[in-house]
């Protein structure tokens, strides 16, 4: 195409106004519109920005927040000091939320797939094209009586998973799968057996006696911001009616030597996959000692103590010795220390759950809370205390069809979908999709032997049509059909009611800062417009917009409802009852939320399907095979990263960008390995190289990967890509390394009570390479 | 141009030439901000007979990867490319602000609910487009010089290396010929 400067010109000459070339959405033409009179703003006025009080979504602890807006752009994200949670503190994670909204990678309009799929072509559309397809595929479905093969699928959601199930429910597919929670679903399943909550709130800035099983609260913990601060006052200076009060103790049994194990009083390298052993042990001493709670076992407790102590007595800590490398010796002592410690919690979180026997480990250690009373007592074990939000009226039912994939036969307890195994489902056809509609889900990357889900993903025969909402160019997303751009959590309307630490149960907003970019959109906006456009009766379960919807969520809160309701959300950022006192042994009302009312030391449900009804030790069959030069291979989680959604914030991937092996000294030693050499990982499902980090600080059979990096889509700087487009040639990206993801080298095998999976369980042989 | 009295033939002459020059910017723009369509072909074929031998089809999937699929490098904000040394790659980055103050300073706002950024290279075409309606010559100059000379050029460089149609490589020489022309116009005149 040929056209010169005087050819533009005369162009330019003969049209008389612009000339419309675009379709649909036309930038420019909405882009400008002149004030009358022509408002003068100075560019540099340098008056105080007001802030606007939100809530964070970068994890799950949803901190306070504030967003500092000038000229239309947020300019820096703050932490709110009236939080009742974070209390003013806020992670690199929360700041860098401004990284996520600006990622210069970020998806901002609609995109359909030309050619093969996976092939990385595309073609902007309109969002009334890709509403129409999304609605004419959606329609068909219903026409044809197949509702439930459209499946939604959600990660790591629970702010909107509620209208991702009603949008399901109402179009009358069984199939969403959004049903997050943190700690996981093995923690969850554990816990819901036992006494009903989803997880516990160790009330650690009260307590005495801290004890850790595979939890790194310092780094990573489901509460972070707001839990770790708890943990550092404990451990501080503290005083109670104008006495200085002992420092809690704190002891830890983690394979790694992380940053809590540092700060800890004792750290205990214990072999993965154990904690279930030295926590049965512990409470066979207490029990069997006489150290035991008799009150709390004898009223509220569903298995007699002398019962109990009887059962218990075979787990001797010498067994336990055998079985951790923990000392008989030391396993005593600790136990009858967090019997004679008045109030003690525990904590356990990933080490615990993430491994085939977490149902199981997970009952024993809640079990030491039960034995010791420390059950929902100030200082002990607590239940989460949050505000549940009312669904409007009318309620859609839920689809009586029954879902492989939602309650899938072999985890008859798991009471949802198992996430990581929903397409290897498909692929063995125990579910026919035809729709596969993901939002915020990137399995292809986070998942166990995530190339193997990327060869299904890519598959069109498994999968039909798959349609991604995200605000990234994910690994997933590379793979779609067609991708939606959405909103990121500061552009977004939500509320919000974490777990409260002071246990007076508050709501917090998050509201938007700025519009969302591009073409972005919310994802409870983007749904209630489907179900409109859709119909067919749908509609009228989506009876109002996203600020109508979240009006109705809190109206049966009447405090709130006095106090203005969504407005006074809106100008504070957050609500709780300021007379409220806080509450301990709220179980006392009305029991446990259990069949039997009870804390189900023995649990009938498991009994019913099997299982061992009592808290007990099951072995990781891998480890009963372990070959003399094969090792653990157990991941963590980076401090300043989440699983898989940070990977292309600037401020966080320049802290961690890669992620080498962590290998004990004289592990190392054995294969000729030294710090900094390039070594192979390798498993039965695969392997990959990375670099030796040789430390004293790890149990000697076990290595260690990071989440979080390793890359192959999600943006420049994920992956470590220079920006070379850069016209002053800076290279403010100066590392070069992106590091590796151990997921394709970790075997999906899920825990057969509450399918979870098993991160920590995979074999691998090292070698230098 | 409805309703123009003018005083004499030369300021008529220079009108018109502003006109066409106001409307060649937001012709620019349109091509950065959206795919062309069939009726901009007829246009442009019809106008100075130029052929265009690229399938539509082609074009589209040109202008995605470049301007709209993340990880290409070629979105087109002034902000990833104008940057200090010290500064991170980020959309909304320090050009961005510059820019939104400058259409301010000139009564221009830009409508939030469509969610652009002031800097994408179509708001700021646009926008000289704008003020040589405004004939604000200093205005022109000041802006050419600060904000489209300091990125667009090198900006069509790339655009021209990474594009696969002939239309993408026509459009990215044709702008950046352009600016460099209106530049030159604009130093002789603004002495
Ligand atoms: S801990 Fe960090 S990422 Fe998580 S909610 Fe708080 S500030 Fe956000």
């Amino acid at each position: 195409m040929k056209i010169t400067r005087r050819g533009l010109l005369k162009i330019g000459a003969i049209s008389t106004s612009a000339i419309t070339i675009g379709r649909g959405f036309n930038l420019f033409a909405n882009a400008m519109e002149l004030l009358p009179g022509g408002k003068e703003v100075s560019r540099t006025t340098g008056k105080f920005l007001k802030p606007i009080p939100s809530t964070c979504l970068n994890c799950y602890a949803r901190c306070g927040n504030f967003g500092f807006v000038a000229y239309g752009g947020l300019i820096k994200i703050g932490p709110n000091p009236e939080h009742p949670n974070s209390r003013g503190r806020m992670c690199a994670k929360g700041q860098a939320g401004v990284n996520l909204l600006y990622d210069p990678d970020r998806v901002m309009h609609p995109l359909k797939r030309v050619g093969p799929r996976g092939e990385g072509k595309w073609k902007r559309i309109t969002w009334e094209e890709a509403y129409i397809t999304v609605v004419q595929k959606l329609r068909q479905l219903k026409a044809a009586g197949k509702e439930d093969e459209f499946v939604f699928q959600s990660d790591r959601d629970i702010t909107t998973q509620d209208i991702c199930r009603r949008f399901c429910y109402a179009y009358g597919t069984p199939n969403a799968l959004v049903n997050h929670s943190p700690g996981g679903w093995n923690k969850r399943i554990a816990q819901m057996l036992t006494w009903g909550a989803d997880f516990e709130i160790p009330d650690v800035a009260n307590t005495e006696y801290i004890l850790i099983f595979g939890s790194n609260p310092f780094e990573a913990h489901y509460m972070r911001t707001s839990f770790v601060q708890r943990i550092v006052e404990a451990r501080g200076l503290r005083t109670e009616a104008r006495l200085v009060k002992p420092k809690a103790r704190l002891i830890v049994f983690d394979p790694r030597l992380t940053q809590t194990s540092g700060r800890a009083d004792e750290w205990h390298p214990i072999k993965p996959g154990t904690d279930g052993a030295v926590a049965l042990a512990m409470a066979s001493v207490i029990m069997n000692e006489g150290l035991y709670d008799r009150e709390f076992i004898g009223r509220w407790c569903n298995y007699p103590a002398d019962k109990l102590a009887r059962y218990l007595k075979k787990f001797t800590p010498e067994w336990a010795q055998k079985i951790s490398g923990v000392p008989a010796s030391d396993i005593k002592r600790i136990a009858k220390e967090f019997a004679a410690t008045n109030p003690a919690t525990t904590v356990s979180t990933g080490g615990v759950t993430k491994h085939q026997n977490s149902v199981y480990t997970e009952r024993c250690v809640a079990l030491l809370n039960a034995v010791t009373g420390n059950v929902d007592v100030k200082g002990g074990y607590c239940l989460p205390r949050s505000y549940e939000f009312a669904e409007p009226d009318p309620i859609p039912p839920v689809p009586q069809r029954r879902s492989e994939l939602a309650h899938p036969v072999d985890f008859p307890l798991a009471s949802y979908e198992v996430p990581q195994r929903v397409i290897p489902m498909i692929k063995e056809g125990r579910a026919k999709v035809s729709f596969y509609m993901t939002y915020q889900y990137n399995p292809a990357y986070s998942h166990p032997e995530g190339h193997e889900i990327s060869r299904m993903l890519k598959d069109e025969d498994l999968i039909p049509f798959h349609v991604v909402i995200d605000s990234v160019y994910s690994e997933t997303a590379a793979l779609a059909d067609m991708i939606l751009p959405a909103a990121t959590y500061t552009e977004r309307l939500e509320l919000e009611s974490p777990p409260a630490f002071d246990m007076i149960p508050f709501v917090s907003l998050r509201q938007p800062f700025i519009n969302p970019l591009g073409e972005s959109v919310a994802i409870t906006d983007l749904l209630i417009e489907l179900a409109h456009r859709i119909g067919g009766g749908m509609e009228r379960y989506f009876n109002f917009d996203t600020k109508g919807y979240l009006e109705h969520r809190i109206t049966h809160i009447d405090g709130l409802k006095k106090a203005g309701g969504l407005s006074y959300l809106k100008e504070n950022g957050l609500w709780y009852d300021k007379d409220a006192q806080p509450s301990f042994r709220t179980y006392e009302k009305k029991g446990f939320d259990t069949p039997s009312k009870k804390f189900e030391i023995y649990s009938e449900r498991m009994a019913k399907y099997g299982f061992n009804p009592l808290p007990t030790y099951e072995p990781i069959q891998q480890h009963l095979t372990m070959k003399e030069d094969e090792l653990f291979l157990i991941t963590y989680q980076w401090s300043v990263h989440t699983h898989d959604r940070t990977a292309n914030c600037m401020w966080l991937s320049e802290i961690v960008h890669e992620n080498q092996v962590f290998i004990n000294a004289e592990t190392a030693r054995l294969r000729g390995i030294e710090d900094g050499d390039m070594v192979e990982v390798i498993s039965k499902a695969g392997s990959i190289k990375t670099k030796a980090r040789v430390v004293q600080g790890i149990h000697p059979n076990v290595v260690a990967i990071g989440d979080s990096c390793g890359h192959w889509e999600y943006g420049r700087i994920a992956q470590a890509k220079a920006f070379e487009s850069d016209v002053t040639t800076t290279k403010l990206l100066w590392w070069t390394e992106k590091g590796v993801t151990p997921n394709p080298i970790i075997s999906i095998i899920s825990d057969p009570i509450g399918g979870g999976e098993g991160w920590m369980d995979t074999k691998v042989r090292i070698k230098k390479i | 141009m409805d309703g123009y009295k003018g005083e004499d033939k030369e300021d008529m002459m220079e009108s018109t030439e502003n006109t066409a020059r106001a409307r060649a910017y937001e012709i620019l723009a349109g091509f950065f901000s959206n795919e062309p369509t069939r009726e901009m072909f007829d246009f442009l074929n019809e106008a100075i007979s130029c052929s265009i031998e690229d399938t539509i089809e082609g074009i589209e999937v040109d202008f995605a990867t470049m301007f709209i699929v993340p990880g290409n490098g070629l979105q087109p904000f002034e902000s990833l490319y104008n940057r200090a040394p010290d500064e991170e790659p980020s959309l909304w980055g320090k050009a961005t602000k510059d820019v939104a103050g400058f259409y301010r300073a000139y009564g221009v706002h830009i409508d939030e609910s469509t969610g652009i950024l002031p800097d994408h290279i179509s708001v700021e075409l646009g926008f000289m487009g704008h003020l040589i309606e405004r004939e604000d010559n200093n205005a022109q100059r000041r802006f050419l010089e600060e904000h489209l000379l300091k990125w667009i050029p090198e900006f069509c460089d790339r655009v021209y290396s990474k594009a696969n149609t002939d239309f993408y490589k026509g459009v990215s020489k044709l702008t950046k010929e352009f600016i460099l022309s209106e530049y030159e116009a604009i130093k002789g005149e603004a002495r």
